[in-house]
């Protein structure tokens, strides 16, 4: 899967990084701190990406997450304005969900542990060229329904934030 | 490729705590996101164990990033409206339709 220690070594520090800033994000109780910290858990989720060899992948992730969604979610508070000065509440069912968290993330460590998988095959180096065939070829529905997806979203943001002025 | 899954399925239950714990509506959807990563980081290495010059891992996690932008939007944009609506966006204090 990954070639080298070095790359097993690098895959683990963006792993630590990504578990540590997730978890972060899920657990401060101000918006801001978390909103950076999610910015920082989708950079080392690209890292690694990229050295699963996915390096488009990793690419439109820093595009779309972090150039679009965190600033998009930082407009968000801007406008709303909740949470900056006073800590956030939380719910009162805390230990209830971290009893459900625990549960679900020991579940899937065990089936990683346990699973039976074929070996890694070799992946193309040019991962944009194929990626564009793919989208072009054997993909075109996903690619189609990608396009549908988008519009309808974008038209039902903007009507859903006119609001009562339509 | 076992470390790869440890990881997801950590990431997956910290952002499945998030979900379940958190009560404002903007940090409800940061925990969706981490979620949706989890899951976008399998296709991408599952990519490479099952027909690997096909990619349809790759493609699959380039259209859940793509449904995840979608969804950024268009929960950002309900967010403000019912920050207009009720002046909060804790999820807690909604309940308009409360019998």
């Amino acid at each position: 899967m990954l070639d080298s220690d070095v790359q097993i070594a690098l895959f683990a520090v963006f792993g630590g990084i990504a578990v540590l800033a997730a978890l972060a994000a899920v657990l401060t109780r101000y918006l801001m701190r978390s909103i950076v910290a999610f910015g920082a858990f989708l950079t080392a989720i690209a890292g690694q990406f990229y050295l699963l060899a996915a390096d488009f992948v990793a690419l439109i992730q820093i595009f779309v997450y972090v150039g679009g969604v965190v600033v998009l979610i930082l407009f968000a508070l801007m406008l709303s304005a909740v949470g900056q000065k006073h800590p956030l509440a939380v719910s009162e069912h805390r230990g209830l969900g971290a009893v459900v968290a625990y549960a679900v993330g020991g579940w899937l460590v065990w089936a990683a542990f346990g699973a039976d998988l074929p070996e890694a095959g070799e992946v193309p180096g040019e991962t944009v060229a194929f990626l564009g065939r793919a989208f072009l070829d054997q993909q075109l529905v996903a690619f189609e329904v990608i396009g549908i997806i988008l519009l309808a979203a974008v038209v039902a943001a903007l009507v859903i934030v006119r609001g009562e002025r339509l | 490729m076992t470390l790869v899954l440890v990881f997801s399925g950590l990431l997956f239950a910290i952002g499945t705590y998030g979900v379940l714990t958190r009560r404002n509506a903007i940090t409800l959807l940061i925990s969706v996101e981490i979620l949706m990563n989890a899951a976008n980081l399998n296709f991408v290495a599952f990519s490479r164990l099952w027909e690997p010059e096909l990619m349809t891992g790759q493609v699959f996690a380039l259209v859940g990033i793509s449904i995840a932008a979608c969804e950024a939007a268009v929960g950002l944009a309900l967010i403000l409206a019912i920050f207009r609506r009720f002046g909060t966006t804790d999820v807690g204090r909604i309940d308009f339709l409360r019998g």
